[in-house]
């Protein structure tokens, strides 16, 4: 509830952030659009999440495969290595990205960023994967490669397609992790790559200017939209007997 | 046989420490029906593996049509398979489910939508094809399968245990569905199953299998009447297993004794007196006498009176065993109560020497 009082506050004519608001404006909405900094920002927040949900996804769904179908020694440990971002503090991995960054003068490019969300969002992306590989009956690529399928065709004729639901969701959270992503934002930004929530941040320290509430509403906006496609998406697919990850 | 599809030589798999095929040696005619037959864990199922390519052999030789398969990929064998939980594609219709063999092999989409509807007019299901498999019942999905796997017109087929899920109704109708489908297309099947009674309906002959290797090969029939060994005679219906040692040899019959009976059987040439012998006999064979003749006899006391219909079923103790014993239920056949002393009697040429 509180997320949602922003939305009648964005529309305040008024230079302080009040609810409730007097008066309708949508000013703010203008002045946020008509900023080249923000809209700057927001396409390099864009930039750097879809790069972030392909290249996680990608290396997601190799993973989640080895892990999955794999049998080799030291599986159980390598499951752990690809798990441990989940356990260090953000502000460790920060910190330390942000030192390794600074040699390879990856700091202040969308690449570092790209590099740095995908650090972060592989654990989930592959526990997302791997459980949707899990539930996947692999008779089904016999009979595939029974009815004179090779591999790569069977991957993409009936792997692929019943697996998808999962990669979508996976490839939906990797995007929605890196676009509103702060702390490692803060410090691989630098001046030049700067992220919305990064450039939000700076206005929330520097002044608190009411162009922030027209962007949290649109934000909200925007992540229901993806949340609730998602959910269409896995709905319409179920029909189909497609695989959903459990949740 | 001249005519041989497909050929087994000394296959073996092994998993670990587990021999899960053991020297398999098996030859299948062209438009013949095999089944492979035993409890589950014998090796059957990993038998039909090997032969569609989807476990490799750690030994031995498979060949289809003349041409040696172990290195060949199961994508290349073309070889129609039904699946135990059919593994029709989820996500596509029947009609792209029975579809999906012929586009893989390139076939031109005319020609295919002809086959496929072909296919679905030879299985009575031609209004289901924009469905999807999970609006199908179990029987229909069944089917369809058969459908997918017949459509590209393979000469072998091979069938894993594919009416498991069918209630008993369904199954027999099946059974003689797939009979038939089989001997009008006049194609190579290899069926497996654990269930006895489903094999003698559907098969041309049966291999019988035990802890990896094949106990024995030979018509219904066959392994009805002359079963080898004392599993095969227990795996296919009920029988007796007596235990017995050779008192007396007069040409080809033997007289045997054993607890409390003696009887008159066939021995094989090199039998020797003295020796000890497996002997099994069907339940169906033994009858009931008023006193024992020259040939056997053995007296025990009726245990338990089981009426089913067609037959009663009565155990009759023996010393210490128990002497299944089954009488078809016709007029002026004697009514026998439980308690009631009785003498057995069987013909010589019943019983069968087993290893």
């Amino acid at each position: 509830m509180p997320i949602l009082i922003v939305i009648p506050m964005s529309f305040s004519p008024k230079r302080i952030i009040e609810f409730p608001p007097q008066g309708f404006s949508l000013k703010w909405y203008l002045s946020y659009f008509t900023n080249p900094q923000w809209i700057d920002a927001t396409l390099r927040s864009f930039r750097v999440a879809l790069g972030v949900a392909f290249l996680s996804t990608l290396v997601g769904v190799l993973a989640a495969f080895g892990l999955v179908r794999g049998q080799f020694r030291g599986k159980g440990c390598l499951t752990a290595f690809i798990l441990s971002p989940l356990i260090i503090p953000v502000i460790i991995k920060a910190v330390s990205v942000y030192y390794f960054f600074s040699k390879l003068h990856l700091v202040g490019t969308e690449l570092g960023l790209v590099l740095a969300h995908t650090a972060s969002a592989i654990p989930y992306n592959v526990i997302i994967v791997a459980s949707t590989l899990i539930n996947f009956d692999e008779t089904l690529e016999r009979a595939s490669m029974n009815l004179g399928a090779n591999r790569i065709r069977t991957f993409f004729h009936i792997t692929l397609p019943l697996i998808q639901t999962g990669l979508i969701s996976a490839a939906l959270f990797a995007f929605i992790s890196s676009f509103d992503e702060l702390i490692i934002a803060i410090f691989i930004s630098g001046v030049k790559a700067i992220t919305l929530p990064k450039m939000m941040w700076d206005g929330i320290r520097f002044e608190v200017n009411p162009t922030l509430t027209a962007i949290s509403s649109i934000f909200i906006l925007l992540s229901t939209v993806l949340l609730l496609s998602s959910e269409y998406f896995r709905k319409g697919f179920q029909k189909k007997g497609g695989l959903e990850f459990p949740r | 046989m001249k005519d041989r599809h497909v050929v087994l030589k000394e296959v073996t798999k092994r998993f670990g420490q587990v021999m899960a095929v053991d020297g398999v040696s098996l030859e299948v005619g062209r438009s013949e029906f095999l089944t492979l037959l035993g409890p589950s864990g014998s090796g059957k199922t990993t038998t039909l593996m090997i032969i569609a390519g989807f476990e490799s052999a750690t030994s031995g030789e498979v060949y289809i049509d003349g041409k040696p398969m172990i290195q060949v990929p199961s994508y290349k064998r073309n070889i129609g398979m039904v699946f135990q939980n059919y593994a029709l594609f989820p996500h596509m219709t029947v009609y792209e489910n029975i579809a999906y063999p012929l586009k893989m092999r390139k076939i031109d989409s005319k020609v295919i939508e002809e086959k496929v509807l072909r296919i679905l007019g030879l299985l009575k299901l031609p209004e289901y094809s924009d469905r999807y498999p999970s609006q199908l019942s179990g029987g229909q999905q069944q089917r369809i399968a058969l459908g997918r796997a017949l459509v590209f017109d393979p000469p072998l087929l091979l069938m894993d245990e594919p009416l498991g899920a069918l209630d008993k109704q369904l199954r027999e109708h099946m059974q003689l569905e797939i009979r038939n489908l089989q001997r009008a297309l006049k194609v190579c099947v290899i069926y497996v199953t654990h269930d006895q009674e489903e094999a003698l309906t559907i098969s041309d002959r049966i291999a019988v299998y035990n802890h990896g290797r094949v106990e024995q090969i030979g018509s219904p029939e066959e392994l009805y009447e002359r079963p080898n060994s004392a599993f095969v005679a227990n795996f296919i219906g009920e029988s007796n297993l007596f235990e017995a040692r050779i008192q007396r040899i007069d040409g080809e019959m033997a007289i045997c004794t054993g607890d409390n009976f003696y009887c008159q059987v066939q021995v094989p040439e090199e039998s020797a007196v003295g020796q000890n012998l497996r002997l099994v006999i069907r339940p169906e064979k033994i009858y009931f006498v008023r006193q024992s003749g020259p040939e056997n006899g053995l007296t025990g006391k009726i245990e338990e009176i089981i009426y089913i219909g067609e037959m009663t079923k009565y155990s009759v103790k023996i010393g210490e065993q128990m002497v299944r014993v089954k009488r078809q239920n016709r007029w002026g056949e004697k009514k026998y109560q439980v308690g009631e002393s009785v003498s057995l009697g069987w013909s010589p040429q019943d019983v069968r020497v087993v290893l």
